[in-house]
């Protein structure tokens, strides 16, 4: 198969970046790349089948080269096409029927006459092609088409005003020129300079425009230089001093491939393992951001450490000085919701001007966003903003914004934080997005704080910031949906030994008899697992409205906590939907230590929780989870505890642990859920002497039966 | 109340930390700077041989220092965790993200 492999897999490569592409909201651009692409395709395919063939069929060769020459110039007329509307699809109806003709002509000359190629042979290695008498034509023609096509996404790119949309048609126009460069050397330049091995390779070349336009159609941020200088610059370095040595070696060692095959085995793998070493060696820390993990977490560490206890003004101008410093805007503003649900101005001044009444629809889509940081380019060039793009744009264009974050609890916009453009004229960037969002858990925090606590006639009294972070945090521990349903009886307590702590509790309304609940505890203690336990909470229950398989939330709320909260930080918990109308829970087990369950037909209490895997400690946590169901006999009762009840010590060192907690429940049998919590955290704090160490939160449910609320 | 004793010693290239007592709520403070101080500089060793009982303020700080050891590509092992230690561990249903020897005589050169 020889060099033939490389263009077939070229062929596949550029499938893969023409439907990579998503569909929505591209039109007919889509589709005229699409058909480029498939053209280029075809191209590819036909070459390496051609020069496959050269050597038992110079007939079919012959034919094959014939209609790869026709598809590669005929890709170009359609990147030619795409050019000339890409980013705005607009219908030329001339101009297909133009191109249509220039295809019919080029059919018939490069495939039906000798004009380009009269005959194909392998002799040995070599590919002896004879070129027709308008080969040299036909070739200028195709490059010609290919050249246009650059030259006209570059004056496009020069003329368009959108930054995003100017990057993209740079971007298409290199694609051209590399692949129209690439298709000269290999199957012109080379070839004519004794390589003429190398013919079959020239199918490659499409996959640089194929994947610049793939590229260009699903980028919607800007470049940031400095790091993409980098990492081309690591490319290539890699390229010269790795992969052309070993590429070197291989040569020299493949040689000798006939004569001691055991040793050419040996000594490639050998070749491959140390000069992978050395690569991955030479690569690590030299590709990607320019801006190093460390400053993001510092960056991460001020927002955190902002006394919150100094006003809202105050806080805000801390904000406005940190961010300032590390996205050199020139100018910021924040929008926090009043209690009308209106969006106000809170910063800069304090006026409180409205910006966006309750009413109006940009509310609706700042609450349904895929994302809570959004850049201008965006929503200018992301076809998934389509729907929404022209209320968006006002609402960029009447802050004069250039990105946005905006804090979400489940549907409500709590705050928008909004950033001028920046001081240098500079776009706002991939690394300033994922900057923005790498901070978006303590920017939600500010903005909680600003819409709840901020304002409240208790903060000139409250003289502690853990007593105002405590404000936050039990805001957000009331706030929840109690399972009030005349088929249950449900209490619980959730609360820290000390003021702060990251035990969470939590019961949504599904519907009239449904409710989903989290109980669990977020890792660590005092400020920091409160805040978790407030982002995590308002996390969870943004993905409740986002997400309908159960499974999925869970793995999704993994995936929050290990990319966006603190290295370290893990949740151990159980998640679950209570069916009071079936009787039934669903639960799935994230390392929740105990789930004790009663049945009113037997005397003893069961465990029933089974082996869970705690939230934070895997990218992916999906493969683990298992959903269980329990069916709630009437009478019945189930109780939740997180760690904090039975890891409580004595003043001997002695551990609460499970048996002591079965035989509290188990004692208070018939008694109410609230007498059962209150039991079981009077007995545990007994044991210590009154004084446990770790945050509590327990949960008893007492069932009664679907019929007895017909009753 | 019992308190935690943490104690700083060389083996090789890992710095050894053996901890002591309870790990809590109280005591995790104490454990966690002391971490912090040496991963991701050094290799690190955590022995909790000697830890009498361990809640989830002791995985974190060990999750934590797990990962930002990994994030600088040194080694990190926990050292012959006690009964205590190793159920607390065992319970975050991902022992496997916790490398741990039985001894310090197993540790690498």
């Amino acid at each position: 198969m020889g060099l033939t492999l490389f263009t077939y897999v070229s062929a596949v490569l550029m499938l893969l970046g023409i439907f990579r592409v998503k569909r929505r909201g591209r039109g007919s651009d889509l589709r005229t790349f699409r058909f480029a692409g498939l053209l280029s395709v075809s191209y590819a395919l036909c070459l390496a089948t051609g020069y496959g063939l050269a050597i038992s069929d110079s007939a079919t060769a012959l034919t094959l080269l014939r209609l790869a020459a026709f598809f590669a110039a005929t890709s170009y007329l359609a990147f030619f096409r795409l050019a000339l509307s890409y980013p705005y699809p607009r219908k030329l109806a001339l101009v297909d029927l133009a191109l249509l003709a220039l295809g019919a002509l080029a059919l018939w000359r490069f495939v039906f006459t000798d004009d380009y190629l009269v005959q194909v042979r392998r002799v040995a290695m070599e590919y002896l092609r004879f070129e027709g008498p308008r080969y040299q034509l036909l070739s200028g023609i195709g490059a010609a088409a290919a050249l246009l096509a650059a030259l006209v996404f570059i004056l496009r790119g020069f003329r368009t005003v959108s930054h995003i949309y100017r990057q993209q048609l740079f971007v298409m126009a290199a694609g051209m020129l590399g692949s129209t460069l690439i298709g000269y050397l290999v199957a012109i330049y080379l070839p004519t300079h004794g390589l003429n091995t190398i013919y079959p390779i020239a199918g490659t070349s499409g996959l640089v425009a194929v994947w610049s336009a793939s590229y260009s159609f699903s980028a919607t941020r800007i470049f940031h230089v400095p790091t993409l200088a980098k990492t081309m610059g690591a490319w290539i370095a890699l390229f010269l001093l790795f992969v052309l040595p070993l590429a070197f070696l291989s040569g020299v060692v493949l040689q000798f491939r006939l004569s001691i095959p055991v040793i050419v085995v040996l000594s490639l793998s050998l070749g491959f393992l140390l000069f992978g070493r050395w690569a991955e060696r030479f690569s690590r820390g030299r590709f990607g951001s320019a801006r190093d993990e460390e400053a993001r977490e510092q960056l991460e560490s001020d927002i955190a450490h902002i006394d919150l206890s100094v006003g809202r003004d105050d806080v805000l101008s801390k904000l406005a000085a940190i961010l300032e410093a590390e996205f050199k805007f020139s100018w910021f503003v924040m929008l926090s919701e009043t209690d009308a649900g209106d969006l106000a101005r809170v910063y800069p001044g304090a006026d409180e001007a409205i910006v966006a009444p309750a009413e109006a629809a940009v509310i609706q889509i700042l609450a349904s966003l895929p994302r809570p940081v959004v850049l201008k380019t965006d929503v200018i060039a992301d076809p998934s903003f389509s729907g929404s793009k022209a209320p968006l744009l006002e609402f960029f264009e009447t802050l004069g914004a250039e990105a946005l974050v905006v804090a979400r609890e489940g549907r409500r916009v709590v705050g928008v934080f909004a950033f001028g453009p920046k001081r240098s004229g500079a776009d706002y960037d991939i690394l300033d997005y994922e900057s923005f969002s790498a901070v978006y858990g303590k920017l939600f925090v500010v903005a909680y704080y600003i819409r709840h606590v901020a304002r409240e006639s208790l903060l000139a009294t409250v003289e502690k910031e853990v007593g105002l972070a405590d404000q936050i945090v039990k805001s957000v521990q009331d706030s929840i949906d109690p399972i009030n349903h005349p088929g249950v009886d449900v209490a619980y307590v959730c609360r820290s030994t000390r003021q702060l702590g990251g035990d969470l509790y939590d019961a949504v309304r599904i519907s009239e008899h449904r409710w989903f609940f989290v109980v669990g505890d977020v890792s660590g203690k005092g400020l920091n697992a409160s805040m978790s336990m407030v982002i995590l909470k308002s996390m969870i229950r943004t993905l409740l409205r986002e997400e309908q398989d159960f499974i999925k939330l869970v793995a999704r709320t993994n995936a929050f906590i290990k990319e966006q909260l603190p290295r370290g930080t893990f949740f151990a918990g159980v998640f679950g939907f209570i069916a009071l109308d079936k009787g039934s829970v669903y639960f799935i087990n994230c390392g929740i230590p105990v789930i004790y369950f009663r049945s009113p037909g037997l005397d003893t209490v069961i465990e029933v929780q089974g082996e869970g895997k705690m939230l934070g400690f895997v990218r992916n946590l999906e493969p683990y989870l298992k959903t269980r169901k329990l069916a709630l006999p009437p009478g019945s009762s189930l109780v939740i505890s997180t760690d904090g009840i039975i890891e409580a010590e004595s003043v001997r060192g002695e551990r609460y642990g499970k048996e002591k907690m079965v035989q509290i429940v188990t004692e208070n049998r018939g008694a109410s859920a609230q007498e059962i919590v209150d039991a079981v955290i009077k007995s545990a704090s007994s044991f210590a002497d009154g004084k446990l160490e770790d945050d509590i939160t327990i949960l008893a449910i007492n069932y009664h039966g679907h019929k007895e609320k017909k009753a | 109340m019992t308190g935690i004793s943490i104690e700083a010693t060389q083996k090789g290239a890992f710095t050894v930390l053996s901890v002591h007592g309870p790990i809590n709520s109280y005591t995790f403070t104490e454990l966690q700077e002391k971490v912090m101080k040496h991963v991701g500089k050094a290799d690190l060793a955590i022995d909790l041989s000697g830890v009498s009982s361990m809640t989830s303020a002791g995985i974190g700080v060990m999750l934590a220092a797990i990962e930002d050891a990994e994030a600088e590509t040194k080694r990190i092992y926990i050292i012959a965790p006690s009964e205590v230690a190793r159920l607390a561990i065992e319970s975050t249903g991902f022992a496997d993200r916790f490398p741990t020897l039985s001894s310090l005589k197993e540790l690498p050169a």
